[in-house]
């Protein structure tokens, strides 16, 4: 019997889409049976991260509207033996299926999967109800800029209030440097203001816009830092103790040396 | 006119408000609001409740009710309702209700206990004190009728003594509210990182003023 995380964020644009492809290619690469659902229904991209989007015929709302059947929706990537991808639709909206419909899709597809990862569209309408409605884990996604962190906010309190408790945190696009220069909220400001458990921590990264547009996933680039902060994310999922990536190695020359003579 | 649609009744418990279950609500608001400016202030001080027949009242009407005859400074009766009520109105052996010994001893005033921590977007209202046992974070809400007390971080938005009560105080273990208003005056504090300690806000005159915690205040 498979798990079920819904990956959100409330805020749009901060990551969510890039992270489920991420998790759901590593967790394939690992040897587990993934399937990825794309549930932003009418705008929908995670066909397009993936690199599979020449391959859709059905989608979401054929499949809860009795079209077709599950397995005649879902893509095989085409590297990894492992992953699937449910495509949303793209010509229909939000309204096109229910909370019950996505709760009974989700129970079938956990069947024959080891994980299934749900991509949740931005906002709290019917698009995130959809979304969390057949979810058993969630993860939340931030950037450190306080309107995405308050976005963040507000989804864990709804989480919270339909029993999905003790989401895990992903923070997405941190520039060390700038947190040292104390012109970005460090981890531990989020921390503390969310007051949930921490998954992991991306470090802002040329390498994951290059890998993306060309339907590539960062996760499995071995020189990238991104790369590794997605693998570490990958192996905490599956109950690995992995400690947060240091991102300070690039640091100045002074400042080593200052270090080095104990000034710090 | 038969009956008229509010009556005050001062009774041994305090002051009993009688409303006309028959009336619209928005009548009896209206006199209720009317009878009170009337008065002015003859009942500033005193403990009240209110009676509409065998009829409850529902939450949010009683609510604005309460919270008008605070503006006026009456004080909501502590002591449970039903109780009370019992011992005013009802016949003959309600007499030994109000000599026999009360059950639980009990002073103080009630508070709305929220055990949790408020998040973005959530609300707790209500017409007394609020205790929250948690943190009220930046964009969450309590608006309380009397004092609110927030064991852990009071960032978001919080408002006291909303009927009127300028006596209402907010504590926090660490008090940095977005927004903070007691009774009729708001402040929008500076952003500082100030030390976490126990700090409590009270009116003192037209100004909000922050001091810090001591216990006994």
């Amino acid at each position: 019997m498979g798990e079920i995380i819904v990956i959100t964020s409330g805020k749009g644009g901060v990551g969510k889409t890039t992270t489920t492809a991420n998790i759901g290619t590593g967790l394939a690469a690992m040897g587990h049976k993934v399937a990825l659902v794309d549930t932003d229904i009418g705008l929908r991209n995670l066909d397009v991260v993936l690199g599979l989007e020449n391959r859709i015929v059905y989608d979401l709302v054929d499949v809860t509207s009795g079209n077709c059947r599950l397995r005649q929706a879902l893509i095989r990537d085409k590297k990894l033996e492992g992953l699937h991808l449910l495509p949303a639709a793209q010509t229909k909206d939000k309204t096109a299926i229910n909370p019950e419909q996505m709760r009974q899709l989700c129970s079938d597809l956990k069947k024959e999967f080891d994980y299934i990862i749900i991509d949740c569209p931005a906002g709290i309408e019917q698009g995130f109800r959809n979304a969390i409605a057949g979810a058993e884990k969630a993860i939340v996604v931030t950037t450190p800029e306080v309107s995405a962190v308050r976005d963040a906010d507000r989804i864990i309190g709804l989480l919270e209030a339909v029993e999905l408790r003790e989401p895990k945190l992903i923070i997405n696009r941190i520039r060390p440097k700038m947190v040292r220069q104390g012109d970005m909220m460090s981890i531990e400001d989020i921390i503390d203001i969310l007051a949930v458990d921490l998954l992991g921590v991306i470090p802002e990264d040329e390498m994951i816009v290059i890998t993306t547009n060309r339907g590539e996933s960062v996760v499995l680039d071995q020189n990238s830092r991104s790369g590794q902060a997605y693998r570490n994310i990958v192996r905490r999922l599956t109950g690995e103790e992995v400690p947060v990536l240091n991102f300070d190695e690039n640091e100045g020359f002074f400042k080593k040396l200052k270090k080095m003579i104990g000034i710090k | 006119m038969g009956r008229e649609m509010v009556v005050f009744k001062g009774t041994r418990n305090g002051l009993v408000i009688v409303l006309d279950p028959n009336r619209e609500y928005e009548e009896i608001r209206n006199t209720l609001l009317k009878k009170m400016e009337s008065a002015k202030g003859f009942f500033k001080g005193a403990k009240f409740s209110f009676f509409n027949g065998q009829q409850a009242i529902p939450e949010n009407q009683k609510s604005e009710l309460e919270n008008i005859c605070r503006q006026f400074g009456l004080v909501p009766n502590a002591e449970e309702e039903q109780a009370v009520l019992k011992t005013c109105f009802s016949d003959n052996s309600s007499r030994q209700a109000v000599t026999a010994p009360k059950a639980v001893p009990f002073s103080g005033e009630a508070a709305y206990l929220v055990k949790r921590s408020l998040r973005s977007g959530q609300r707790v209202q209500y017409p007394g004190h609020v205790v929250v046992l948690g943190d009220i974070h930046p964009g969450a809400e309590v608006v309380s009728g009397g004092s609110v007390m927030v064991m852990g971080s009071c960032r978001g938005v919080v408002h006291a003594g909303a009927g009127g009560d300028r006596s209402a105080k907010v504590i926090a273990l660490r008090l940095a509210p977005t927004v903070i208003c007691i009774a009729d005056r708001r402040h929008a504090p500076e952003r500082d990182r100030q030390t976490p300690r126990p700090r409590l806000a009270r009116l003192s005159g037209q100004e909000i003023v922050f001091e810090e915690y001591q216990t006994g205040r």
